[in-house]
């Protein structure tokens, strides 16, 4: 009996020892199952999130490279409201659907959707939505200084100029001297495209002390680019390979000035004008207006007289006006001259047939002073800039001031900028025959925007008449969202 | 029988009676030790589990909405040393602009809140962006347009920096217990 009792203190003990084991083992179940379920959530929430993902890069990858994507994202009439889906089904019951639908051409919503089964019927899901557009391609080779002359030199002297988002594009023979600096950025949005090269048909010659900094030089005497060269244009520049330099020849964009073309700038303007589609504003120094007109097409010497009444320090605004069908275009049969302290504001476009002079001299009649000019784009689909059959000079009584423009500056001639102590900031681009510059070393900064250079060269938003330029290989993405 | 009783009631000798309580007392202890020592761990391992959850949620909330955000308002110092402990952001998800999502670290707790600008001579308090311009007379207000709200706690820093890519370093804390996670989000959208 004695014995008996003794062995019951082991029974006890031991289940003792066996129920906290049990509690022990429970705790360790109850968390390790809690953290199974979460640890799986998050795993699953990670794989959806990835083939979604994986989906809109797969249609994007159909836009640039399957030839049925490809052509019908674009080809008109049908692109307008185009759609495709396509299903991928992977092992565990995952499934991810992609399915594109276009606003308009070239230019769609894409959708991408991806569930997966869980045990219990469950499904974990998650969704992608990106906007993407193809972009028309460009009318300059994605330069914002294109001059186009293959004869006649272009000459950077004594200045700094700063290429943003674009190439310089050169025709002839490039200079750079007196201890100039001249960069050209890539812009870091395309990334399939690099732009910030310097592409000079001729001979690049930088000397004096100056400097050229882009991410790539191509000309007929260096052949320079980066290791990181992305060759997504080799057709046209094969800039990669030693022998393709210099690259091929551009002809400048033309633009209709006045043909008898209804599509052509001064049929637009005549038609501007007699719908009342033009008005001018004149304010003089104290910001009285002065004048009124609601003529689109001018003489020389009628456009010389509303400037010239607008007196020293005045102000002429050439507003924008649109009925919907018609806007307002300016057109000076020709020559324009910017002196005697005036100011002039173009919003939209004002075109020339004669030269146009912007401060090349300080006096005028008795009146003297700075001049300034600024160009204001109206919007998308309008033009703006300030475009001439002759020649542009900015010359040195443009200078002290900061200068703006939005737009294009367009010359069949040459665009000569002489002295520009303040900051000169253009945003769309410079095309010209032929393009010197001489700032004294403050900064002459210019931004690409093909849009703006497109509707400067076109008039609008689509070509007169002509076939549109192919859209751009490079698919962007526009506006990236998720949901589940 | 009566020596049987006898020796039933004679009972354990002290050195029965001690040997036994220090086996005993052994055993027992041998057991709480176990017991103590799987209890912090146990205890170890809930404080990481949910200072890993609260970290899991923080950043999958935090990087599907920097994702998507269509402007980053903070301009984020490019090293780590500069790091900031808040963010905003233009949320890329309502159909409406001009909503602006901050996130910012409140004691050990992460927030998010929603925020928006109008002008002060704005009676309908139309939304603007939040570098506008007010004209003359007037400034920028900022409005709450969502309250503040707990994404996650036990945080111990939150860091921001970074140039193209967001990067984002999270450090959280509970009774000793760490967990340090970083990542670097790529907006989408700007």
């Amino acid at each position: 009996m004695n014995n008996f009792q003794q062995r019951g203190v082991v029974v006890v003990i031991a289940f003792l020892a066996l129920g906290i084991l049990l509690l022990l083992s429970a705790y360790l179940l109850s968390f390790t199952t809690v953290e199974s379920k979460t640890a799986s959530s998050q795993a699953v929430s990670v794989k959806t999130y990835y083939l979604a993902e994986a989906g809109i890069n797969e249609a994007i990858w159909r836009l640039k490279n399957d030839q049925v994507w490809e052509d019908e994202f674009v080809t008109e009439p049908l692109c307008q409201t185009w759609q495709a889906s396509f299903t991928r089904n992977y092992l565990d019951n995952t499934t991810t659907t992609v399915s594109i639908t276009n606003s308009q051409c070239a230019r769609g919503e894409i959708v991408a959707t991806s569930t997966v089964s869980l045990a219990g019927g469950k499904t974990a899901q998650r969704v992608v939505k990106v906007k993407v557009l193809k972009s028309l391609g460009s009318l300059t080779e994605d330069s914002p200084v294109f001059a186009g002359a293959p004869s006649g030199e272009s000459t950077i002297q004594a200045s700094v100029m700063d290429v943003y988002r674009g190439n310089i594009f050169i025709n002839n023979n490039f200079n750079i001297k007196l201890w100039s600096e001249v960069s050209a950025y890539d812009n870091p949005a395309t990334v399939d495209i690099r732009e910030g090269r310097a592409l000079v048909a001729g001979n690049n010659t930088v000397s004096w002390g100056s400097v050229l900094n882009a991410e790539g030089i191509c000309a007929k005497n260096i052949c320079q680019t980066t290791s990181t060269c992305a060759c997504a244009d080799l057709e046209k520049f094969e800039e990669c390979s030693q022998d393709a330099c210099p690259p091929k020849s551009f002809s400048m964009p033309t633009i209709d000035f006045d043909s008898e073309d209804a599509a052509s700038y001064k049929s637009r303007a005549t038609t501007a004008q007699l719908q009342g589609q033009c008005s001018i504003v004149g304010k003089n120094a104290g910001g009285v207006t002065v004048l009124t007109s609601t003529d689109c097409i001018f003489s020389d010497s009628e456009f010389e007289d509303l400037l010239w009444r607008v007196g020293q320090g005045g102000r002429l605004i050439l507003e924008h006006k649109t009925n919907g069908s018609t806007v307002s275009i300016y057109y000076v049969e020709g020559g324009i001259d910017l002196e005697g302290g005036r100011i002039l504001e173009i919003n939209g476009v004002l075109l020339a047939d004669g030269t146009v002079n912007i401060g090349e001299k300080s006096q005028w009649k008795g009146d003297s002073g700075l001049n300034q000019l600024t160009v204001v784009d109206p919007g998308i689909g309008f033009p703006s800039g300030i475009l001439t059959k002759s020649k542009i000079n900015f010359g040195f009584y443009a200078a002290f001031q900061d200068i703006n423009i939005t737009g294009l500056i367009y010359s069949q001639d040459e665009i000569r900028i002489v002295s520009v102590p303040r900051t000169f900031e253009v945003v769309g681009g410079i095309i010209a025959r032929k393009f010197s510059l001489t700032s004294a070393w403050s900064h002459l900064n210019i931004y690409l925007d093909n849009d703006i250079i497109r509707e400067g060269v076109w008039g609008g938003p689509t070509p007169p008449g002509g076939s549109r330029p192919p859209y751009s290989p490079v698919v962007t993405v526009e506006h990236w969202e998720e949901s589940y | 029988m009566k020596k049987k009783i006898g020796h039933l009631n004679k009972g354990f000798t002290l050195i029965e009676v001690s040997v036994t309580m220090a086996i005993l007392g052994l055993v027992l202890a041998a057991i709480y030790g176990v017991y103590n020592l799987s209890h912090k761990a146990y205890a170890t391992e809930e404080n990481m589990v949910e200072i890993t959850q609260n970290g899991r949620v923080i950043f999958e909330r935090l990087s599907r909405e920097i994702r998507q955000a269509t402007e980053l308002v903070t301009e984020l110092p490019v090293s780590e040393d500069l790091a900031t402990s808040t963010i905003m952001f233009e949320d890329g998800h309502v159909a409406d602009p001009y909503y602006y999502i901050r996130y910012f670290q409140e004691g050990d707790l992460v927030k998010r809140e929603v925020v928006g600008f109008y002008f002060s001579g704005d009676p309908e308090e139309t939304l603007v962006p939040w570098d506008a311009v007010p004209p003359i007379g007037q400034s920028l207000v900022l409005k709450t347009v969502q309250v503040a709200q707990t994404i996650g706690e036990c945080v111990d820093q939150l860091k921001f920096w970074g140039s193209e890519l967001v990067s984002v370093a999270l450090n959280l804390e509970k009774k000793d217990n760490n967990l340090r996670l970083r990542t670097d989000i790529s907006g989408r959208n700007f």
